[in-house]
């Protein structure tokens, strides 16, 4: 089992108002089949026992679905693996005597909670402006009635895997939401079910991301870049065209 | 527990609808009471909890005209574990006509949880299931389809069927996004009030009904009561109980630990289930354990050296000195017996010293002898995605050397104990999904998990929670109430005293400890004497926990430290009344295994007889026995038998 | 409508849409210059015709000028949203390995190509060829000798090289992400269309920087002009 000494340059900033700071801690001796997050564990535990508040850092499922986790590590979102959420980044991807800065997700509309963990409601508000299909409980069709080519089921699948991390946010040079939104929005208009309101919804989602104060998008592809589930900057393509349709035919 | 005590048993009601089994619902939907549409608004609703039965029962109930706040301690509604879910969901669609039905369905779960679970609920769910995939696929979810455009199905977890609707290994991800968007909806048309990042602390009762929560707000640490005429707990399973498990981190036993502390009865808290396939503890700083599917062993052959102490590497040992333990053991299901045999006996050759690795607390997975005969391509073909899920976490090759696995806490089948209706012994206090004791008996059929979340969600809840609002009288409460005040003023101080303790060892010091002891005496395998151990020592820890835990920081704001404290705090209650069902139950049934209750082969020996029944335990205080309630269980249309795989 | 066009989605493609007109005008122009390749006459008639378009030159020449305040007005607002949606910035920069230089650069090889639109509307569109500036041994050439004189200032033909390269900069990204904004995308045609981006930009680059280095060798060589229609 090898064992490494990481030095850890971490944000800290004790509340959505309060002034952050960077401050240096050691991991010493870490085994390099552990994971960033059970790093970082480690070093809470020290922190705690010399009864100093430990770094906070947003995680939960810790096998990179949940969409929790997240944090730009020495210049990248999720860290330097590719297609990987921070909780599914192993230490065995540093060396001995490496220095790693550690920040949150920047960006207006995430502020931060404290240190490493940010606020994402705003995705969710861009959800609520119309990534959904309206259909009440019990008024659906039979399963099969509408048939869905493959083809599309599987864009379909493809885009709708995003986890809602804020990662395409984080690596944006605007820190822009599109990847995120046009994930939503792809995923529900390559199916059938989701024609009715796809109008609507691209045009309303994007009206509710500009609210939010996120950034457009200037083509830079670093949202797939930083993407942990490879999602394709052609879904934002996809959202700009039928934006520009929706937006012609609306009144 | 002798048959001498069974006279004092309090036996419980499960308000089973009279008739025909597969009429029972029907019938009941047409004989239970309606809440005029326009009295529906005047109804608030509390909903605790986002995973599939929490976010489908507030979309639900919204879309119906109920008033309903949500509360969650994600930072969004769309965290909750249900998205893990890897395999499926099975719905009695017989799309492939290959003879399933709601029938086959009811049979399979009812046998899959060894004749522990109620004949009704699980028949309900049976017949409901076929609904879910209507809805979840009207709401865009995108399901695997053929090329004809239809639904595709996989048999799953060795059912004869093909019944498990999948989106590649991402089933629960796409079930609970929409659930989510569903619920977002509703937000959205002002129809939900969602409160993120909340924590219930406390469950309050008015006149013998539930009738609110105290929640914290995780980011200010504000203490705040909420009214309601009806609270719905849908939180989840208490796996990480034993510190290690596939649950997320967050994952905790309080809100429905809170409510049995309040009256609600806890059913047959033993029943967790153990999955053979994860990938194995490396260090003492692990976190949490990672499944991987058990289709893996469809082409993978499990062994361990024949000699203690071997420790060449696995390519050096020659196939005579290997021991193929489950194809010795039970040659006509060999690698493919169920989840419970494969989990206990790995735990068997490890005791024995012959596991492998650097904790000696694994097995091999094999797939050589698949490589050989198949080619690379078609393993990779079939696991290419776990292969590479396995490499990236344990940075070895699974082409080149075995794979090591070990089973890991996965479910549990245990909850609040509830009647047909989903409402607990606390009138207006209902509870859903993995919270709930009630469909899944001693042991879970793969893919069932998001079905019942998703059947008590969409389906059940919007008929009984009318029902009870439509025939009770609700009095007018406010927050000034007594039983308000009081809760708020118990969480505060817990909190305060939590923070002032101010001691040595961190809160997962605790955690670990309690979850060894837990793993180690009510784990896969229990006896007596380890669980009447284990009931002296949790106490013990316990009490050191309140002396000498840390924790750092205040209660005003974010404070995962004290998050985590209160929910381990918590833990260490539970523990004890888990370990105590543990030890009444002196029977082996679905993945419990008392080793005073084997045949002389070795295998499990269930006791119809004394155990066809749910144990209910009634809190009598902290460091006072429970009280037992018991459900008998009637089989009137499956016969109990006898499960064998050799 | 409006106020969806006046979204961030909607000006950007504003601004790929006027981006898009001037690269047009800019290959027309291209290929209108390098008529002075065939001589004095031959561009000089070509400029000839064009001005004696009369107010359909007018018409253009406005039609340009809206396209090109449209796009540098919209992108200052653009990068005035952009930077205030990140909130301060990070303290190891975001990304560094993976951004294309191309793309990092768009705004300073626009602030150059804006500064040098100016300079190039003083020095042509408003300065007359007159016997001061147009002029070649002693023989009036117009526009021909207007140009020819004007490059043999070895300081603003480096000056044009180097804004001719930073058009072409601004094409690499320009011309895909155009397509990228109004929503085309294909497997198989986008990567042969970021090639093709590629190619615009080395052929505007290099076509209109050939003029420069074709006058500067054609005085040091001591080439005759060629005046024959």
């Amino acid at each position: 089992m090898k064992k490494i000494t990481v030095k850890l340059v971490v944000w800290r900033q004790n509340g959505p108002d309060e002034k952050g700071f960077f401050k240096t801690y050691f991991a010493e001796n870490i085994d390099t089949d552990a994971s960033f997050l059970e790093m970082l564990d480690v070093v809470n535990e020290g922190l705690v026992k010399n009864g100093s508040e430990p770094i906070a850092f947003a995680h939960d499922c810790r096998e990179g679905i949940c969409g929790t986790c997240g944090a730009v590590v020495n210049g990248e979102a999720h860290g330097p693996r590719e297609k990987l959420t921070l909780c599914q980044l192993h230490m065995r991807s540093f060396s001995n005597g490496d220095t790693i800065v550690l920040e949150p997700f920047r960006a207006r509309a995430l502020p931060i909670v404290k240190d490493l963990v940010v606020d994402r409601s705003a995705l969710d508000r861009i959800v609520q402006a119309g990534g959904y299909i309206s259909v009440r409980t019990g008024s659906a069709p039979d399963a099969n009635a509408i048939p869905v080519p493959k083809k599309d089921a599987d864009q379909a699948f493809d885009a709708a895997q995003c986890i809602g991390c804020a990662a395409c946010v984080a690596a944006c040079p605007n820190a822009s939401a599109m990847l995120m939104m046009s994930a939503k929005v792809s995923h529900l208009s390559s199916l059938p079910q989701g024609q009715p309101e796809s109008k609507q919804r691209v045009l309303d989602m994007v009206s509710q991301m500009v609210k939010e104060g996120f950034g457009g998008c200037s083509n830079e592809y670093q949202c797939e870049v930083a993407c942990p589930k490879g999602i394709s900057v052609k879904y934002i393509a996809q959202l700009n065209r039928q934006y520009l349709l929706s937006a012609i035919k609306s009144e | 527990m002798s048959q001498h005590d069974v006279s004092k048993r309090k036996t419980l009601d499960s308000k089973i609808p009279e008739g025909a089994l597969s009429e029972k619902w029907t019938q009941h939907k047409f004989n239970m009471k309606l809440v005029n549409p326009a009295n529906k608004r005047k109804y608030k609703v509390i909903v605790v909890g986002t995973g599939l039965a929490g976010a489908s029962a507030s979309a639900t109930l919204s879309e119906l005209g109920y008033q309903v706040h949500t509360f969650c301690f994600h930072d969004t509604p769309r965290r909750a574990h249900s998205i893990a879910a890897q395999g499926g969901i099975n719905a009695a669609k017989n799309y492939q006509n290959d003879g399933d039905s709601i029938y086959r369905l009811f049979y399979d779960t009812i046998k899959g949880g060894d004749f522990r679970a109620r004949e009704a609920n699980v028949h309900r769910l049976a017949e409901i299931s076929v609904n879910i995939i209507d809805q979840c696929v009207a709401q865009g979810v995108p399901f695997a389809r053929e090329y004809g455009g239809l639904l595709d199905n996989r048999s799953f977890g060795g059912a004869q069927v093909s019944r498990t609707f999948y989106a590649k290994g991402q089933t629960g991800q796409q079930l609970l996004l929409g659930a989510y968007s569903a619920l977002m909806k509703q937000v959205n048309a002002g129809a939900v009030t969602m409160y993120t990042e909340h924590e219930m602390m406390d469950l309050v009762i008015i006149d013998g009904k539930a009738r609110g929560i105290v929640t914290r707000n995780l980011k200010t640490g504000e203490i705040a009561s909420h009214t309601a005429d009806a609270v719905l707990l849908c939180t989840g399973g208490y796996g990480n109980v034993f510190y290690l498990s596939t649950n997320a981190m967050g994952s905790n036993v309080t809100a429905a630990w809170k409510a049995h502390k309040r009256g609600a009865y806890f059913a047959n808290p033993c029943y967790t289930q153990i999955h053979p396939t994860c990938i194995p503890v490396h260090g003492d700083y692990q976190s949490k354990l990672t499944l991987m599917s058990e289709s893996l062993r469809n082409d993978g052959r499990v062994w361990v050296p024949k000699k203690v102490g071997d420790d060449r590497h696995p390519s050096e040992i020659p196939d005579d000195e290997r021991d193929y333990y489950l194809e010795r053991k039970y040659p006509s299901f060999g690698n493919l017996v169920p989840r419970d045999l494969a989990s206990r006996n790995a735990k068997y050759v490890c005791d024995e010293g012959r596991g492998v690795g650097p904790t000696k607390l694994a097995v091999y997975l094999d797939f050589r002898d698949s490589i050989n005969r198949l080619g690379k391509d078609a393993i990779e073909a079939r696991y290419g995605n776990l292969f590479d899920m396995y490499q990236s976490i344990t940075d070895s090759n699974p082409y080149e050397e075995p794979m090591m696995i070990y089973p890991a806490v996965h479910y549990t089948m245990g909850g609040l104990w509830v009647d047909y209706n989903l409402m607990s012994n606390i009138e207006g206090l209902f509870v859903l999904g993995e919270a709930n004791f009630s469909d899944h008996g001693a042991n879970r059929l793969g893919a069932s998990a998001l079905m019942q979340g998703l059947a008590d969600g969409y389906f059940v809840i919007s008929y009984t929670l009318g029902n009870y609002l439509a025939n009770v009288d609700l009095n007018s409460i406010s927050l000034e109430n007594e039983s308000f005040l009081s809760a708020e003023k118990d969480v505060q101080e817990r909190i305060e005293r939590l923070l002032s303790i101010r001691g040595t060892k961190t809160v997962d010091e605790f955690h670990r400890e309690l979850g060894l002891l837990m793993w180690d005496k009510c784990g896969m395998s229990r006896n007596e004497e380890g669980l009447k151990e284990a009931i002296r020592r949790i106490p013990e820890i316990r009490k050191s926990f309140w002396n000498d835990v840390m924790v750092t920081g205040s209660n005003n704001s974010f404070n995962q430290t004290l998050e985590k404290a209160l929910r381990v705090a918590d833990f260490l209650e539970f523990a004890e009344t888990m370990c105590r069902d543990a030890l009444e139950r002196k029977e082996s049934c679905g993945g419990h295994f008392r080793e005073d209750s084997q045949t002389p082969e070795g295998e499990a020996l269930r006791n119809d007889t004394e155990f066809t029944n749910v144990f209910a335990w009634e809190f009598k205080g902290i460091d006072n026995k429970p009280e037992l309630h018991i459900e008998e269980l009637e089989f009137e249309n499956v016969q109990p038998s006898v499960r064998s795989y050799k | 409508m409006k106020k969806f066009i006046l979204s961030l989605v909607g000006i950007k493609q504003l601004v790929a849409l006027s981006g898009l007109a001037m690269v047009g005008f800019l290959i027309a122009h291209l290929l209108g210059n390098f008529l002075i390749f065939s001589g004095p006459i031959a561009i000089n008639n070509y400029a000839y015709k064009l001005h004696s378009l009369g107010p359909v030159l007018w018409v253009a020449r406005i039609g340009l000028l809206a396209m090109f305040l449209l796009h540098f007005s919209l992108v200052i607002y653009l990068v005035i949203v952009n930077k205030r949606a990140r909130n301060g910035s990070y303290a190891v920069p975001i990304h560094k390995k993976t951004r294309s230089i191309f793309t990092q650069t768009m705004r300073y090889s626009g602030l150059l190509i804006f500064i040098y639109i100016i300079v190039h509307l003083l020095d042509f569109t408003f300065t007359p060829h007159t016997v001061d500036n147009s002029v070649i041994d002693g023989v009036y050439y117009g526009l021909y000798g207007h140009v020819y004189n004007y490059f043999l200032n070895p300081i603003r033909s480096i000056f044009y090289i180097v804004t001719m390269f930073a058009i072409g900069f601004h094409l690499v990204h320009g011309v895909q992400s155009v397509l990228q904004t109004f929503g085309f995308y294909h497997k198989l045609y986008t990567p042969i269309i970021v090639k093709s981006s590629w190619i615009i930009a080395v052929i505007v680059a290099l076509g209109f920087s050939s003029i420069p280095v074709y006058v500067c060798l054609h005085n040091y060589l001591g080439w005759e002009i060629y005046v024959a229609t």
